[in-house]
């Protein structure tokens, strides 16, 4: 090694190091920054390349994270941290598939931004975020559209969001400040950072105004005479009115008050004989309020109408799109004006594109928490959007697995054959219903897929002696499904070592 | 005051599933260590070049 090397080397340590101490602080951008000129002084830093992935992924940038580890598991194969890092990230495929996603939608986003399609934009980016949380790029750009557009609420809640997973983001920070410039008000300059050390600045002198009020208390001298004066003078005035001034307002006070009370008892007499005459208008009235009570009724199914879907709005603004789809369900389109009618069909539109994804996310978390009930509802919920997606199919089935429901696996199982006949998938679902339909002693529809061993099915068939089948269904099936695009990860494995399942359920090795 | 144009230029767009086979095939690893390593061989090159022509010369 020359010496060239040697002092590139220790550079590109030095600069790790840096990088480091910044990403214990959670500055990531600052940790990013060394990163990257820690690997151009030295590729084969196998230490900064595995951080340089950590902070990636800290900051939703998923691919390219993987990206880097396998970059270095190609340096150095054996003993590095990266290979636990990918298993990881492979073992939540669905996740992987759903963050990828998520920056897939960021990044149409960005060109729709650049062709002037802010709105646009602007809803990708919502639901970019909703499948990426982390996507630090994608909150920045919906921040700043929020800003342009004069939505300062929103995009202080983003920016603040990043700057607790990004300290010190100097884009997040320089929002920030453009907001409290527009606003005038400086405290929205205040980022969670200068919150902290503010909060301790004034629980520091606090407690310094506590100390020299204790120390003014007991200061005693040359101060005294003056004081007690005061308040001697102050106590003899007090004396002085009490005995004096008082008793007089007191006996003025109670003669008034006597008039007062006769005063008020006419009136009272002279209001309750009005009391009396309105009764009667009242009794008069009773039937006029009754034949309009049915015109109410209609006037209370327009205005509640026009509740939810005002409800859905705001729903859809703050991204809970599950509210937004309840609201937009309890709409009477029949009583909404024109203009409220073209606002409906706009964002039922715009929440039917979301649906799916929203109802499929809900399922997902209920299912990763072994919630099956609520996550078979959302699939349903999912699929009833119209999709056929495998994966939904297939996590529903898991999820009836869950519940013990044996008929419904089957149905699903079945669903999903006649929906893939003539595939692979749509085989081994029509085996799957098969058996179970065996167990209940039940019948199933056959579709007429290809059932004969030769097309491959031989070995899903030895499947079907239940405790394989099942673990099909619940572990590897999932799992390959969700695996899907780990057939795309296939590719990463291209550098050598990973191992991935495509979605048929095979194993493949790189090469 | 914010440019939203001159902002927007800031954002890039992220590396996504689809393409992390060809990144990480096309990955430029050239680092500091390769580029003097190269300038070195240049160097030596030019050098021997030199040596050879004032041979021929005398």
């Amino acid at each position: 090694m020359t010496n060239a090397e040697r002092e590139a080397g220790l550079l590109s340590d030095r600069y790790y190091n840096e990088a480091l101490n910044r990403a214990r602080i959670r500055d990531l951008t600052g940790a990013a920054e060394k990163l990257r000129v820690s690997l151009q002084l030295n590729k084969k830093n196998v230490q900064a390349r595995n951080l340089y992935g950590l902070v990636l992924y800290e900051r939703g940038e998923t691919v390219a994270a993987l990206r880097e580890w396998i970059l270095s598991q190609n340096i150095q194969p054996a003993m590095n941290s990266a290979s636990q890092y990918i298993r990881s990230v492979e073992k939540e495929a669905s996740k992987l598939k759903q963050m990828s996603r998520g920056i897939s939608d960021y990044n149409e986003a960005l060109r729709n931004c650049q062709d002037g399609n802010d709105d646009v934009a602007s809803l990708r980016l919502r639901r970019a975020i909703q499948k990426n949380p982390r996507l630090i790029d994608a909150q920045l750009l919906l921040a700043l559209i929020n800003i342009r557009e004069r939505r300062f609420n929103q995009a202080k809640r983003l920016l603040n969001r990043v700057l607790k997973t990004d300290r010190f983001n100097p884009q997040a920070v320089r929002y920030l400040q453009e907001i409290a410039e527009q606003t005038g008000n400086p405290a929205d300059r205040r980022t969670p950072v200068e919150d902290d050390l503010s909060d301790e600045a004034r629980n520091g002198s606090l407690a310094r105004q506590r100390t020299a009020g204790t120390r003014n208390i007991f200061r005693v001298g040359n101060d005294f005479s003056p004081a007690v004066n005061i308040i001697f003078g102050v106590a003899v005035g007090l004396l002085a009115a009490c005995l004096l001034i008082v008793p007089a307002v007191r006996s003025s006070a109670v003669k008034n008050n006597n008039d007062r009370i006769v005063e008020l008892t006419t009136t009272i007499d002279a209001q309750n004989s009005q009391i009396d005459e309105l009764n009667n208008e009242i009794s008069t009235k009773d039937e006029t309020i009754s034949s309009t009570s049915s015109a109410q009724n209609e006037v209370q199914k327009t205005s509640d109408s026009a509740e939810h879907l005002l409800k859905a709005l705001q729903a859809s603004y703050n991204e809970d799109y599950e509210t937004a789809l309840t609201e937009v369900d309890q709409v009477d389109e029949d009583c909404l004006t024109a203009d409220e009618k073209t606002i409906y069909e706009s964002l039922s539109s715009s929440l039917s594109d979301q649906a799916f994804d929203v109802y499929k996310n809900l399922g997902d978390t209920a299912y990763y928490q072994k919630d099956y009930k609520s996550a078979a509802s959302y699939y349903e919920k999912a699929l009833a959007t119209g999709s056929n997606d495998y994966d939904t199919l297939v996590l529903l089935v898991s999820s009836y697995e869950g519940l013990g429901d044996k008929q419904k696996q089957m149905e699903t199982w079945q669903k999903i054959a006649d929906a893939y006949a003539g595939t692979d998938n749509g085989t081994y679902a029509q085996t799957m219903a098969d058996n179970l339909a065996d167990e209940l002693g039940v019948s199933t529809t056959d579709t007429g897929s290809d059932t004969s061993d030769s097309t491959g099915t031989g070995d899903t068939t030895t499947g079907g002696t239940g405790t394989t089948g099942d673990t099909n269904a619940s572990g590897t099936a999932g799992d390959t499904n969700a695996t899907g695009t780990t057939g795309n990860a296939n590719t990463s494995g291209t550098t050598g070592n990973t191992n991935t399942t495509t979605a048929n359920g095979t194993n493949t090795t790189a090469q | 005051m914010l440019d939203f144009d001159e902002e927007l230029k800031k954002f890039k767009p992220s590396l996504e599933l689809e393409n992390a086979e060809d990144t990480i095939r096309h990955q430029d690893m050239t680092d500091i260590v390769d580029i003097l390593r190269e300038l070195g061989t240049e160097a030596r090159q030019e050098g021997n070049g030199t040596v050879h022509d004032g041979e021929n010369k005398g």
